[in-house]
């Protein structure tokens, strides 16, 4: 027992520990003068708070007592006889072995795993990997020479014995000058490269597994063992601060602590860890066991520069530098600058940012013996990812999601510049170039597959925003590859229908040009950016886009010529069918076809892209069965291509099927959208063609009275268009124009009014005060303001709608249409039958060249005519009433809001007679 | 035994409870733990005197096992408060039915579970009982912070969120409390 305490003197330790330690004492005396009993058992508690860590430091864990395990000395295990306990592990102990034959003694140490390590799958594991880690034969790493269990079960590995000393301390031993110890260090790295060849990455190395023997030689042991106990085991699971360490902190790269991919990177760390700890003489981080958070600490703390390290903490600098036959300027003179540079690239704390490869490592280390100048970061990077994408890909370390994602982006990518581009982009491209691009990606999507399988579900996107960011950094020397590799990002964000991603990087591409760059890749990025520009409803820049790229194609003269206009006119004939101008917007689309079939036949890819646009604006013109011929004719093309279920595919269905609806046939229509909708999803995810779909059969949906459906599809397709595009682009208020007519629906117009009022101020910010798609929300709000019986409101935003779609054209006929058939019932409401018929009438007049003779639209107009007659008092009024009225309840549903709203306004219009209450 | 029938949920309700003050509550919760940490001690060593019995490892397992929903950080306090206390009596309870069936063995030694680790880094758990006995009566709450650490493995950081403390705080504390154990313990100065 020792001396008796108080709780006073626990509490005045306290105090003190708060102080720094050359002051405790003389605070002790101050505070307890008058008590020499206190002060004496603060003293020996102070004397007890000891810096180096005890027993105390670690979370307590039941040992055996030291005689315990030692019925196997004695026993055999396997062919082996084994002897005394040479070493105990958290892994379990090692005991010295020795197989006795007729003409030889092979001496061997074996490691006995721990019980809790011997589960069925470690064992199963072990058989699977011993093949391979016996595969390892390199005079520098101990083999694996047999395994088994034990009788009581647990697995047993031998490996071959190694008389010999760790690394640093034999080093250190022999007072070894620091170019011997880089020496020794290139031994060990060209050991962990074979092992990294064959597949094998150690993940444990440090200085008790790096032995040197008795005749100066390098001996690596354990080889791939960690990766037997520790397989899916995560190293380190953190869960509300417990921890549960596998492996050595002091040596283990960042992503071990956080169950990151381990790569041959990891290795690399480690003989960073090795390196400087060689040089220095002590570890590049300093940490305090079990006392911090190991893995903050690993992954947050810079380590001190090389060529200070043997200068900081309380050891005696002129030992460790006599330990290493030299002195300070000597030390500063050999590690300052490239030495320092290795180190750091080696413990890099991203594993992307070390040596790709051991190899790497070991070049520049010899590089600096030689006296050559080290590579570090101006390493031709092509090289080192060629590497290491050659070791990688091999060792199934692709997750199957890596597995699919990449094929996409490869797909997507041959596909976007073979046929996109043209044969010559392709060709003109450095082939080296394109194939960094190519490893650039495919290293992306591999690292996404890891980062997936570690538990979270990498989309293609994640890999992009990660790719993207780091592309200017990895290509920082090498200008024409950023420009390639920003470039094919760009267009894979384009693929996946997200054009603010795309927007930045095409806009670096051209900020990069020098005039250099081959005339098809400008060509390209300026069209791109064009699409990505009207795509977001800035319809003007993207036109002053096209017209330079234009300019630049026809001047061309190379063979991709033609190709390259048909695709510059598709783009220039979308802004002109968004602007409003149809007849441009078909002749430049009619041209974009003929062109497109003139260099690739009648059904090649750039054909169906133009058929679309073209479909689509003859849908705008009213020309539906024309358009329906066209689109007809790309899917047939595409199906051709065998691109049946492809993002060309889910466009041209999402069209078909809005071009189904607007002649009024729903029931068709709802199929369609719900084919589309399904291709979309499985070709982009989560994308802004996606929202444009779900919102377009939502709008399906609103009619066939499924209004929860509706609103559903509605909001999801606001919420991806809204991420997708922007908030307030003219996708986003689209969506929100339907919302507001689902809310009328519903009898809700407040909420109508405030979704039109927004959709309205989006499309003029995004396509100008007077565009047909502002003037249509504008009557929409119209109706809202109606709904409210504010119909005075209603009627001067619907005169002014009515008056702005009139100037518009053949773009804006169905949304005239519309604001016609909302004047008929306001005129109908107050009373003014001969407006009522005439407006009316004009709606319908729009309507039936583009409809099916029985769509509801037409039945819609119709009855609002027969009111108006009604009102007239005239004859004719009953018949037309009672078939339009049997056509709407027909194709709506005789439940559908619209109906009784419709069959509702019907009634109060008949005049007042005897059987009718006022 | 009734105890591991333990439905989704149920734990977290327990320790709201236990929390409360109910000390039904209290009574089953450590029932399950006790039984849980037993259950995984004993198959973590087996019948053979040979095996290494991590603590940190088994409260982890427990805590998966058991805790099937976040607790809210008093409950999750109180939980590995009642963790740590079961811990110690789990090892107590298992050396001295080891001490029965060996007689004449010195007690057990607990210790590190590190790679290269030596024996003189090991300690005598009975005389850490005790030694925490008497801790618990001079200032109960280094008692407190010295089973979170030792006993139910919490990292500073933890412990400092549980106790609602800074972590500068908890290890000077952990550094008082360390210091008073070595004395007890028979560290190289006492007398």
């Amino acid at each position: 027992m020792g001396p008796s305490l108080r709780p006073r003197a626990l509490s005045l330790m306290r105090e003190l520990l708060e102080l720094p330690g050359a002051q405790r004492r003389q605070a002790l005396l101050a505070l307890g003068k008058d008590d020499p009993a206190l002060i004496a058992e603060v003293e020996a508690l102070l004397a007890a708070d000891s810096g180096d860590p005890g027993p105390l430091d670690t979370p307590l864990s039941l040992l055996p007592a030291s005689t315990a395990a030692d019925d196997l000395p004695g026993s055999t295990l396997g062919p082996f006889l084994i002897g005394e306990r040479v070493g105990r592990g958290g892994m379990g102990s090692v005991y010295r072995g020795e197989r006795i034959g007729d003409d030889f003694r092979q001496a061997v140490a074996v490691k006995v795993l721990r019980r809790g390590l011997d589960s069925d799958d470690i064992v199963a594991r072990f058989l699977r990997e011993r093949r391979i880690l016996a595969a390892l034969d390199h005079p520098s790493v101990a083999r694996l020479v047999d395994g088994g269990r034990t009788p009581d079960g647990r697995p047993w590995l031998a490996m071959e014995f190694v008389h010999g000393e760790p690394i640093t301390t034999w080093c250190d031993r022999h007072r070894v000058d620091l170019r011997g110890r880089l020496a020794l260090l290139l031994e060990v790295a060209a050991a962990v490269q074979h092992a990294h060849e064959r597949l094998v990455v150690h993940r444990d190395l440090k200085p008790a597994n790096v032995l040197v023997d008795g005749q100066g030689r390098v001996r690596l042991l354990d080889f791939g063992i960690a990766k037997l106990v520790d397989a899916d085991g995560p190293g380190l699971t953190v869960a509300d601060g417990i921890a549960v360490a596998l492996m050595t902190p002091e040596y283990a790269a960042p992503e071990q602590f956080d169950g990151g991919p381990i790569t041959a990177a990891t290795d690399v760390y480690a003989l960073g860890v090795l390196l400087y700890e060689l040089v220095a003489g002590r570890l590049p981080l300093q940490l305090d066991r079990g006392d911090r958070d190991l893995r903050a600490k690993v992954s947050g703390c810079a380590p001190a520069r090389l060529a200070q390290a043997p200068f900081l903490g309380d050891g005696d600098p002129s030992a460790v530098l006599a330990r290493r036959a030299t002195g300070e300027r000597g030390y500063r003179r050999f590690v300052r600058g490239d030495l320092e540079r290795i180190a750091e690239t080696a413990l890099a704390k991203e594993p992307e940012r070390r040596y790709a490869t051991v190899q790497a490592l070991a070049d520049d280390l010899h590089r600096l013996l030689a006296g050559e100048p080290v590579r570090v970061s101006g390493d031709d990077w092509r090289y080192r990812m060629g590497k290491f994408m050659a070791r990688h890909a091999a060792g199934a370390a692709l997750a199957a999601v890596a597995a699919l994602l990449l094929a996409g982006a490869a797909a997507a990518l041959a596909w976007q510049w073979r046929e996109a581009h043209g044969q010559a982009r392709m060709a003109m491209a450095e082939a080296d170039r394109a194939s960094a691009v190519r490893d650039y990606l495919t290293l992306m999507f591999r690292e996404a597959g890891a980062n997936a399988s570690a538990g979270r579900e990498a989309t293609a996107r994640d890999v992009l925003d990660a790719s993207a960011a780091r592309v200017e950094s990895v290509f920082a020397d090498d200008r024409q590859t950023r420009q390639q590799v920003l470039a094919a990002l760009a267009e894979l964000y384009i693929h996946l229908q997200d054009y603010p991603g795309a927007e930045p990087l095409l806009e670096r591409f051209l900020a990069l040009e020098e005039g250099d760059t081959p005339a098809e890749l400008r060509i390209a990025a300026l069209d791109d950016l064009a699409q990505v520009r009207f795509r977001q409803g800035r319809s003007e820049e993207a036109l002053a886009l096209v017209e330079q790229a234009l300019v630049l194609a026809r001047a061309d003269s190379r063979a991709g010529r033609r190709r390259s206009v048909s695709r510059i006119l598709v783009t220039r004939g979308q802004v002109m069918r968004t602007l409003g101008r149809l007849p441009e917007a078909i002749a430049d689309l009619e041209r974009a076809v003929i062109d497109a079939i003139a260099t690739e036949g009648a059904d090649g890819r750039q054909v169906v892209v133009a058929r679309n646009s073209l479909a689509a604006t003859y849908m705008a013109a009213g020309r539906s069965d024309d358009a329906l011929v066209e689109f007809e004719q790309a899917l047939a093309s595409l199906r051709q291509l065998g691109l049946g279920e492809s993002h060309e595919a889910a466009n041209i269905l999402n069209n078909q099927a809005a071009l189904t609806y607007t002649r009024g046939r729903l029931d068709r229509a709802e199929a369609l959208f719900e084919r589309a909708l399904a291709v979309r999803e499985r070709v982009s995810g989560q994308s802004a063609g996606l929202g444009a779909v779900s919102i377009n059969y939502g709008r399906v949906l609103m009619l066939r009275n499924r209004l929860e459906d509706a609103r559903e599809h509605l909001e999801r397709g606001l919420d991806l268009v809204s991420r997708f595009t922007a908030t307030d682009s003219v996708d986003a208020a689209s969506a929100r124009l339907v919302l507001a007519e689902l809310a009328l629906l519903r009898d809700d117009p407040a909420t109508a009014a405030q979704q039109a009022a927004i959709a309205r101020a989006d499309f003029q910010g995004r396509l100008g005060e007077h565009h047909f798609l502002a003037a249509r929300a504008q009557a929409t709000l119209a109706e809202a303001r109606l709904r409210d019986d504010d119909a005075d409101a209603s009627r001067l935003l619907v005169d002014a709608a009515v008056a702005t779609l009139e100037s518009q054209g053949q773009a804006a006929a169905p949304f005239l249409a519309q604001a016609l058939c909302l004047r008929a019932e306001l005129a109908l409401l107050e009373g003014r039958a001969g407006q009522a018929l005439a407006d009316a009438g004009h709606c319908r007049a729009l309507r039936v060249p583009r409809m099916d003779a029985d769509a509801w639209p037409i039945a819609e107009a119709d009855l609002l005519r027969a009111a108006a007659l009604q009102q007239m008092r005239r004859a004719d009024a009953a018949g037309l009433r009672s078939t339009s009225l049997e056509r709407l309840r027909s194709t709506l549903g005789p439940g559908h809001p619209l109906v009784r709203r419709l069959a509702g306004l019907a009634r109060m219009a008949a005049p007042p007679g005897p059987a009718r209450a006022p | 035994m009734t105890a591991s029938a333990q439905t989704p949920g149920e734990l977290a309700s327990l320790v709201g409870a236990a929390n409360g003050g109910d000390a039904g509550a209290r009574d089953r919760l450590f029932e399950i733990v006790y039984e849980e940490l037993r259950r995984r001690a004993r198959h973590q060593l087996g019948d053979l005197p040979r095996s290494t019995l991590c603590t940190t490892q088994l409260v982890h397992e427990a805590y998966l096992k058991l805790v099937d929903k976040p607790l809210a950080l008093t409950d999750r306090a109180h939980f590995f408060r009642l963790v740590a206390q079961v811990m110690r009596q789990v090892l107590i309870d298992h050396l001295r039915e080891r001490g029965a069936q060996r007689r004449g063995g010195d007690g057990q030694r607990v210790t590190l579970t590190d790679q290269g680790v030596s024996e003189a880094l090991s300690l005598d758990l009975l005389a850490l009982d005790a030694a925490l006995h008497e801790l618990a009566q001079e200032a109960p709450e280094l008692a407190d912070l010295v089973e979170l650490r030792l006993l139910a493995g919490l990292e500073f950081g933890a412990i400092a969120e549980l106790r609602g403390q800074s972590e500068r705080t908890v290890y000077r504390d952990w550094r008082a409390a360390r210091a008073f154990l070595s004395l007890r313990l028979g560290g190289p100065e006492a007398p």
